[in-house]
């Protein structure tokens, strides 16, 4: 018996990632589907995380710890946590993607991989590049665009330089309205954001338009993007936080707006630790948040969290604020998660972000979460050790969930959200003029 | 041929592949926009409404449901999930839930499209490509060569 194409479509479509992938190898008119069928390609909504090492955290530098580095991500998919009802034991999937190959450092000019972002399911990684300008040693900025799940890879040189002391903020994003894919940077010791349009001339980077004020902090967390702009959150000097968002289309700066109050002005360090602050996207509001220095509580053993929320869009007058109360499911059931929440009590736990809003129904916000254990801090000879933990917290319910994550993961890993697609790089490039390339498998 | 009953519903005589007739409520045909098309275009006035790509068996699992949900529109929605589930239970192994899959394609009712998809999905996720085949009935046609190639280029699938 054969079933018309369109049925086996609408049954794969609604498939985890990796079974897609693996239907690829049922038969010849199946793989057809899989690799040219844009209705599944694009209809893929499973949320993923992809973990990979923070770049500015010293210990897992390109330079000092490449291994770690190269290229291997891990993803999971978390479609099978956010889709069942009964969330009280959720479990997520894990696969290993390759960005693409792998670079010897010992010979090649190249000395690191970062991943950059992701962007209907394409990911952006950055490779730091040792050349040679006039007898001097310079470090440049090349990237990679690749998706993972067809193994398909593009190069992009340039000749954006990289100072050495700090990592610039990169980010990717894919403009809707002119069907573009841009690289965003932001130096961190300058006022200069760089962009540069995929597919345009590689040395090609226009600065944007309009004002930025200079960066105070070094804070490295990943823009928001919401309505066609990308969204940073710093702070400057004797001002305080601000947001500014960033017009992907039109490469300007859209507005810089200050934070709200509590972020404000000069009191802003003894409030909140500059490198903790986090913009992220909640039920289609621009948010905000940091990690405070400290915690209140509600005296039943509940932490709190507060997230501003920018309700009208662009205007500063209209944060609110939005508490969260963390744990007290975790608290009945598990003692071990206990030890979360005292040292949450003892100012040790930094809360990395808030990574996705699941829709209008769903309402469930992801948190990451580290423990610093003193006592494991101290044996790790450092105060930044001790495990993260995913946090799934439901603002309906105001439940919290731990959610298991089976990688290895550490501190200074970071976290971004990836929608896993079938999306050909040769279809989204094509006439662009990049050779697709693809990764050797192992 | 429509007839009315007591309570005033207008009734429909559907006609299975192989000559069957089902006589239900308009409501519940109409639950299949297919056939509330052909109901509109005047097809049911004379006579019943010939559908050559279901056979009897497969469409009283159809109107099963169909009358299950046109019945039940303030019903609680657990109870109506938890029967769905014991539905697609009943109707046990893949062949005949791609059955009532292209029959529901063909009657275009999409919340019995989405059930049985969801539910042939779940029975897939997991499997090797092998046990797909087997279920299906599929011929391997990849030369070992290419098997070979397409499993490299995928290998984390695999793993």
């Amino acid at each position: 018996m054969v079933a018309p194409i369109e049925i086996i479509a609408n049954i794969l479509s609604r498939l985890p990632i990796k079974d897609i992938v693996r239907c690829k190898m049922v038969c010849k008119s199946w793989r057809h589907l899989i690799t040219s069928d844009l209705h599944l390609s694009m209809t893929q909504q499973q949320q993923c995380l992809l973990f990979y090492p923070d770049p500015t955290r010293r210990k897992d530098k390109p330079q000092s710890r490449p291994r770690r580095l190269y290229d291997i991500k891990n993803m999971i998919d978390l479609s099978s946590t956010t889709s069942t009802a009964s969330a009280s034991s959720p479990s997520s999937v894990v696969m290993t993607l390759e960005v693409g190959p792998k670079l010897d450092i010992r010979s090649e000019a190249f000395k690191g991989v970062v991943v950059v972002g992701s962007s209907n399911g394409l990911i952006c990684s950055s490779l730091d590049r040792q050349e040679t300008d006039d007898h001097v040693w310079v470090r440049r900025l090349w990237f990679r665009v690749s998706n993972p799940i067809t193994g398909e890879y593009i190069q992009i040189e340039s000749s954006m330089k990289r100072e050495t002391h700090q990592y610039p903020r990169i980010e990717f994003c894919y403009s809707p309205s002119s069907d573009e894919y841009k690289i965003v940077v932001w130096t961190a010791d300058s006022s200069v954001v760089m962009i540069h349009t995929l597919g345009s001339s590689n040395n090609l980077w226009r600065s944007i338009n309009g004002h930025i004020p200079c960066l105070e902090s070094a804070a490295y967390c990943k823009a928001a993007s919401l309505n066609g702009a990308l969204h940073w959150v710093y702070s400057v000097k004797h001002r305080g936080v601000h947001v500014c968002a960033i017009d992907i289309e039109e490469e300007a700066v859209r507005f810089v707006i200050p934070a709200p109050p509590p972020l404000r002005g000069d009191y802003t360090f003894a409030y909140v630790d500059a490198s903790e602050l986090n913009v992220s996207v909640c039920r289609g509001w621009l948010s905000l948040f940091s990690g405070r220095r400290r915690h209140k509580w509600d005296g039943r053993g509940n932490s709190g969290l507060d997230i501003w929320v920018m309700k009208e869009y662009g205007e500063a007058s209209s944060w609110t604020k939005q508490h969260l109360v963390l744990s007290s499911s975790l608290l009945g059931s598990s003692p071990k998660l206990y030890q979360l929440i005292s040292i949450n009590i003892n100012n040790t736990t930094t809360t990395k972000a808030a990574i996705r809003e699941g829709g209008e129904g769903d309402g469930k916000i992801l948190l990451v979460s580290q423990r610093r254990d003193g006592r494991r801090g101290r044996k790790r000879g450092g105060k930044r050790g001790g495990p993260s933990i995913l946090l799934s917290y439901d603002l309906q319910t105001m439940k919290t969930n731990e959610v298991e994550v089976k990688v290895w993961w550490s501190s200074s890993s970071l976290v971004i959200p990836y929608t896993p697609s079938l999306l050909s790089l040769g279809q989204v490039f094509a006439g662009k003029g990049f050779p697709i390339l693809k990764s050797e498998s192992k | 041929m429509s007839i009315t009953t007591e309570n005033n519903e207008k009734m429909i005589t559907l006609m299975s592949s192989d000559g069957e007739e089902f006589v239900v409520e308009e409501a519940v045909a109409a639950q299949s926009q297919t056939i509330k098309h052909l109901i509109e275009d005047g097809c049911s006035t004379e006579g019943s409404i010939p559908l050559p790509n279901v056979t009897g068996r497969v469409l009283s699992e159809v109107i099963q449901y169909c009358k299950k949900h046109s019945s039940s529109d303030d019903k609680e929605e657990k109870e109506l999930e938890a029967w769905d589930a014991e539905f697609v239970k009943a109707a046990d192994d893949h062949v005949a839930l791609t059955d009532l899959m292209m029959a529901a394609n063909f009657l275009d009712i999409k919340g019995l499209l989405d059930l049985v998809a969801q539910t042939l999905a779940n029975m897939i996720t997991g499997k090797s490509p092998e046990e797909v085949r087997r279920m299906w009935n599929i011929k391997n046609d990849f030369t070992p060569e290419e098997a070979e190639k397409v499993r490299k280029e995928n290998q984390w699938a695999f793993e």
